[in-house]
């Protein structure tokens, strides 16, 4: 069984999002003016900083290493030569736990080998095929 | 070199010792980026030690060796649990296992390290680094 997400196109610009596995549904949107949820670039951001505050979160509770801050920031921008892409993405994670200089290194690349950084890193090519 | 740690099933004293180990390590000309990769292991496998193994019971003890032998950094770590079957790790990429946090630690181990051996009905764990 391989993990599922179906989107289905709505009125306008709206889009349907469904995951299945946890019965979640969002909307897609890109209506700049009327939004009713993110376009497919922000939750693709969504999605590298989700899975790397996942991973950092993990990292500092395992530790036992206190925080109160832990926030993930990923920006990126559009790429100005074809093909369309998102180029210049960073994930800027943001908290106040305690970590000598050499475990922050460590710590980075804990977060590195999120699931969804090494999907970015190692996946050549995606195939889209008509059903 | 050959150093030897013992410590308290505790969390809190993972980042004291790795650190110590990585200068250690450090002052005997190993690079820092090799080093790094080694002290994530060693905190995810005193982790698993800890909390897999030692079942986070503080009187039980996590017993660590690091040796350099010519180019190669030789680590055991080993819990005063009762093992497990190391032959039937469950994978963290297989969907049924995607959102249970345990496995990842392995994982990591063996794309990290070079040679990843468990011994003593698996609650021991030796990994090599080539330097």
């Amino acid at each position: 069984m391989a993990i599922k997400v179906e989107i289905t196109a709505e009125e306008k610009d709206k889009f349907l999002a469904n995951f299945p596995s946890s019965g979640t549904k969002i909307y897609v949107d890109l209506n700049k003016e009327a939004s009713c949820g993110p376009n497919p670039l922000e939750v693709f951001l969504g999605s590298v900083a989700s899975c790397v505050c996942v991973y950092a979160k993990k990292y500092l509770t395992q530790h036992s290493i206190e925080f109160k801050k832990l926030q993930v920031e990923a920006s990126a921008e559009l790429s100005k030569d074809p093909p369309t892409r998102l180029v210049d993405i960073k994930i800027k994670t943001h908290t106040d736990a305690k970590l000598d200089a050499t475990g922050k290194e460590v710590f980075l690349r804990f977060m590195k080998n999120c699931p969804i950084h090494n999907t970015v890193i190692h996946t050549k090519a995606i195939e889209i095929d008509l059903a | 070199m050959n150093i030897k740690y013992k410590i308290n099933s505790d969390f809190k004293n993972i980042l004291p010792v790795t650190l110590e180990i990585f200068q250690k390590l450090k002052s005997k000309g190993i690079k820092e980026d090799v080093l790094f990769d080694v002290r994530l292991c060693l905190e995810e496998a005193v982790i698993n030690a800890i909390k897999h193994g030692n079942k986070e019971n503080s009187k039980k003890q996590v017993y660590i060796n690091v040796r350099v032998v010519k180019n190669a950094i030789k680590i055991t770590v080993k819990d005063q649990g009762k093992g497990f079957n190391y032959k039937y790790i469950a994978s963290p990429v297989k969907v049924k296992n995607i959102k249970k946090p345990s496995g990842r630690g392995i994982f990591l181990i063996k794309k990290l390290m070079d040679t990843v051996q468990f011994s003593d009905g698996g609650s021991a764990i030796k990994m090599v680094k080539s330097f």
